[in-house]
């Protein structure tokens, strides 16, 4: 969702009237575990979506490197306890919720990405804000 | 003897009337209006004409518009709508910054915002 994700923020889950939830496509191996179950870790301390935000703002360094290490650098700039973090990483508390939620995903035919649900209404692919303000309109007024 | 008697009746008739006028619980008044409200449709002091009133007055707050409560003068309130009205009260629902709150969908996805929200958005994604 990306670039409309923060004008949903600003004109629609900032006053209440739009839920924005998160679930995992791992679509790129074991980088994509690690960067899901990480942005779990951060959510034991209330980051889950100031790691979210992070990693999507520097998305291109979660493509190199040891990931583990990226993660944690990155996570290192947020309001977390970072022993806690690490060890969470380090314990991979997590891979088994997320490996499960993407699985999940698929049982359900999801398959492109981003593949976005507005209450029940698919929208496949990257989309521009007004997409989603149409159609979040539209549900309103009913 | 007739004088007398005349008189006698004259004035029976006239105490009866009288009675009859002033006396509350009457027959006569419950008659017009079936009385549903509270059995007893005593109203003592109200004669004859219609019983109808005392039981249940309407209301006494005709129909408050909030408005004319809220404002504290009307010069003022004149005065005022040119300008903002931010007199009143608390400010419902606009305090609140739904970005401050997160937690877990009933799936398990972490959501942001009004859990209670009528829309919620589920996107599905990775980080890279």
């Amino acid at each position: 969702m990306l670039g409309a994700e923060v004008g949903i923020k600003e004109e629609y889950v900032r006053s209440g009237q739009v839920r924005l939830a998160f679930a995992p496509m791992l679509d790129h191996a074991d980088r994509s575990i690690q960067t899901h179950q990480a942005a779990e870790c951060a959510g034991e301390q209330g980051q889950f979506w100031a790691l979210h935000d992070l990693f999507y703002a520097e998305q291109n360094d979660l493509y190199g490197g040891d990931i583990r290490e990226v993660i944690k650098q990155k996570a290192a700039r947020l309001s977390l306890d970072q022993a806690s973090f690490n060890a969470c990483i380090d314990e991979q508390r997590y891979v088994d919720l997320v490996l499960a939620q993407d699985q999940a995903r698929k049982e359900m035919g999801i398959r492109t990405r981003p593949s976005i649900f507005v209450n029940d209404q698919l929208v496949v692919g990257p989309q521009p804000l007004s997409t989603f303000t149409e159609l979040i309109e539209s549900m309103l007024d009913q | 003897m007739r004088g007398i008697q005349l008189t006698g009746i004259i004035t029976l008739t006239t105490a009866l009337l009288l009675v009859t006028a002033c006396g509350g619980r009457a027959p006569e008044s419950a008659t017009s209006e079936g009385a549903t409200e509270t059995g007893a449709v005593s109203s003592i002091s109200e004669p004859a004409a219609q019983p109808t009133p005392t039981p249940v007055p309407p209301s006494p707050a005709p129909e408050p518009t909030a408005t004319p409560e809220m404002a504290s003068g009307e010069g003022e309130a004149a005065e005022e709508s040119a300008q903002v009205e931010t007199e009143p009260t608390a400010a419902p629902a606009e305090a609140m910054d739904w970005l401050t709150v997160s937690g877990k969908t009933d799936d398990g996805y972490n959501y942001l915002g009004n859990p209670d929200a009528p829309i919620t958005i589920t996107d599905f994604s990775d980080f890279m």
